[in-house]
C-alpha cells in the first residue's frame, strides 16, 4: 500500500517544511513542532482581543490548539485543503470558546483515536478492555520504575532513535539504550496484573 | 516473557508482515495472557503519550514566556488584527446626536413599558452559557443485545469519536437496527461534541423520535454557528414544550427577541 504523500496548501508553500518534520521522529519532529508553535503564537495576543480572554487563557487555548493541530497533522486528518494557519485558525477558535466557557471537554485526554495506526485486532482490544483501571494501574507502577526507565520509554514513545537517546541522556551507545528499554518495560508488564 | 514482549512491540508498531500479524491476530484469541499482556503494553502507550502532552504542553509555556521576554513574539497579521479590533466608525458631531437621541428615546421607551429588558448577548456567548455535553445512556431495550451499538455507546463515552461516528454509519445501514432515530441523535450529539455544528444539524434533523431534544441541541449548533434566526424558530417551537420552555424563554430574552 503506498502512502499518500505529504501536501501543503498552494497559497501556503512554507507549510510543507512543518508538516514533513511533524512526520519525522524525534528531534527532527520536535524541531517542527517548535518552529510551527513560534510561527503562529500571536494567536494568543489575537485570543486575549477578540475573545477577551486574559493572556493565560488565550495561552492555555493556544497550547491546546497546537496539540490538537500536531495530531491531527500525524494522524492525516489535516490534508493540505487548507494553510496550516486558517486550520489553526478553526482549532483556536473553538478552543476560546471552551475557555470562556471553561469546558474542558475536548481536551486532549486518554483519546483512543490516537492510536489509530494499530491494527485493527488491537483496536478492538483496546475498545473493549477497561482502560481505566489498566491505565490507574500502570501509572502507580510508571512512578515506581524509575527515574531511568520512565525517561527511556517516554523519550521511546516520543520517536527518538536508540543512538539519540543515548547522547541525550548520557548512556554509552545505543545498545546501553536497548537493553535499558528492554528491561525496563518487561519489568513494568510483569509488574502488573 | 521479554520475547513475547518483543513480539508485542513489533506487532503494535507494524513491524510484521501480513502473515505474522494475521498469526498473531489468531493466537490473542487462543492465549488469554498474550491479550492481557497486549493490553498493559497499551495501557503503558496510553500513559507515555499523555506524559509526552504534558511536556509538550511545558515547554509551549515556556517557549511563549521567551519569546515574550525577548520581544520576539510575531506580529498579529494585519488580516486578524482586524477582525480582533472593535470597528471605529468616524462619526460626525450630527451622528452622535442623532445617536445619543435615539439612545435616549429607546430608553424612555423601555422606561415607560416597565420593561427590565436583558442585555442582548451574541449568539455565540449564549451557546457557551447553554451546552452542556450529552450523556450517552446504555438503552435498555432489545439493543441490548446488539454488541455494535454497545461498541458505539462505549466508543462514545470514552471519546473515541471517529470510531463511533463509524459504527453509527454501519448500524444506519444495517436494516435489522431497529433505532435509527437514537442512532442519529447520537451521532448529532457527537458532532456538538467534535464542534462539527453543520453535520450535527444534519443529523438531528433525522430523529423522529426524540424530537425536542434533537430541536434544542439543533438550536445551539445554529447559535453555536452565529445563525440567529434559524435558532429562533426552533426556539419558538422549544417554547411549546413544558421541560424547554423556560429556558427557551430566557435565551430569547439574551438574544433580545421579545
Amino acid at each position: 500500500m503506498t502512502e499518500e504523500p505529504i501536501q501543503a496548501h498552494p497559497n501556503c508553500p512554507e507549510d510543507l517544511d512543518i508538516l514533513n518534520g511533524i512526520h519525522q521522529k524525534g528531534s527532527q519532529r520536535d524541531k517542527a513542532i517548535m518552529t510551527m508553535f513560534e510561527s503562529f503564537s500571536y494567536f494568543v495576543k489575537f485570543g486575549q482581543g477578540k475573545y477577551r480572554l486574559s493572556e493565560e487563557n488565550a495561552q492555555t487555548a493556544y497550547n491546546e490548539s497546537i496539540l490538537a493541530c500536531i495530531n491531527a497533522i500525524e494522524r492525516k486528518k489535516f490534508k493540505g485543503e487548507s494553510c496550516l494557519k486558517t486550520y489553526l485558525h478553526t482549532i483556536f477558535r473553538n478552543k476560546c470558546v471552551n475557555e470562556i466557557r471553561s469546558n474542558k471537554s475536548n481536551q486532549a485526554n486518554e483519546s483512543l483515536e490516537d492510536f489509530v495506526h494499530i491494527p485493527d485486532k488491537a483496536k478492538s482490544i483496546l475498545h473493549q478492555m477497561d482502560l481505566e483501571s489498566r491505565l490507574a494501574e500502570t501509572l502507580a507502577l510508571l512512578d515506581k520504575i524509575g527515574k531511568k526507565c520512565k525517561e527511556v520509554l517516554l523519550q521511546t514513545a516520543r520517536g527518538y532513535s536508540s543512538s539519540e537517546i543515548a547522547v541525550m541522556l548520557g548512556y554509552k551507545d545505543d545498545n546501553t539504550v536497548n537493553v535499558i528499554r528492554r528491561r525496563c518495560r518487561a519489568s513494568l508488564l510483569k509488574q502488573m496484573g | 516473557m521479554e520475547e513475547e514482549i518483543q513480539r508485542i512491540v513489533a506487532y503494535l508498531d507494524g513491524e510484521m508482515s501480513p502473515d505474522q500479524q494475521s498469526d498473531f491476530d489468531k493466537e490473542l484469541d487462543q492465549r488469554p495472557e498474550l491479550k492481557e499482556l497486549l493490553e498493559r503494553e497499551l495501557a503503558l502507550r496510553i500513559l507515555l503519550k499523555k506524559e509526552e502532552e504534558q511536556e509538550l504542553l511545558k515547554a509551549f509555556s515556556q517557549k511563549y514566556q521567551e519569546l515574550k521576554s525577548s520581544g520576539k513574539l510575531p506580529e498579529v497579521p494585519v488580516e486578524l488584527e482586524k477582525e480582533s479590533e472593535s470597528k471605529v466608525v468616524p462619526m460626525t458631531r450630527w451622528f452622535v446626536r442623532i445617536g445619543l437621541a435615539l439612545a435616549a428615546a429607546i430608553a424612555l421607551f423601555f422606561l415607560l413599558r416597565g420593561i427590565s429588558q436583558e442585555p442582548s448577548m451574541e449568539p455565540t456567548q449564549i451557546f457557551a452559557s447553554n451546552y452542556i455535553s450529552p450523556e450517552f445512556d446504555e438503552v435498555k431495550s432489545s439493543m441490548d443485545s446488539d454488541s455494535l451499538w454497545k461498541k458505539t455507546v462505549f466508543a462514545l463515552r470514552n471519546n473515541s469519536y471517529d470510531s463511533a461516528r463509524k459504527y453509527i454509519h454501519e448500524l444506519l445501514l444495517d436494516s435489522s437496527f431497529a433505532d435509527n432515530s437514537r442512532a442519529y441523535l447520537y451521532l448529532g450529539h457527537l458532532e456538538m461534541e467534535q464542534e462539527n455544528y453543520e453535520a450535527a444539524i444534519e443529523a438531528y434533523s433525522k430523529v423522529d423520535v426524540e424530537i425536542q431534544t434533537a430541536e434544542w441541541y439543533s438550536m445551539l449548533a445554529y447559535l453555536a454557528l452565529n445563525k440567529k434566526n434559524e435558532a429562533i424558530k426552533l426556539l419558538n417551537r422549544l417554547q411549546d414544550y413544558d421541560y424547554y420552555k423556560k429556558k427557551a424563554t430566557q435565551i430569547k430574552k439574551n438574544l433580545s427577541i421579545p
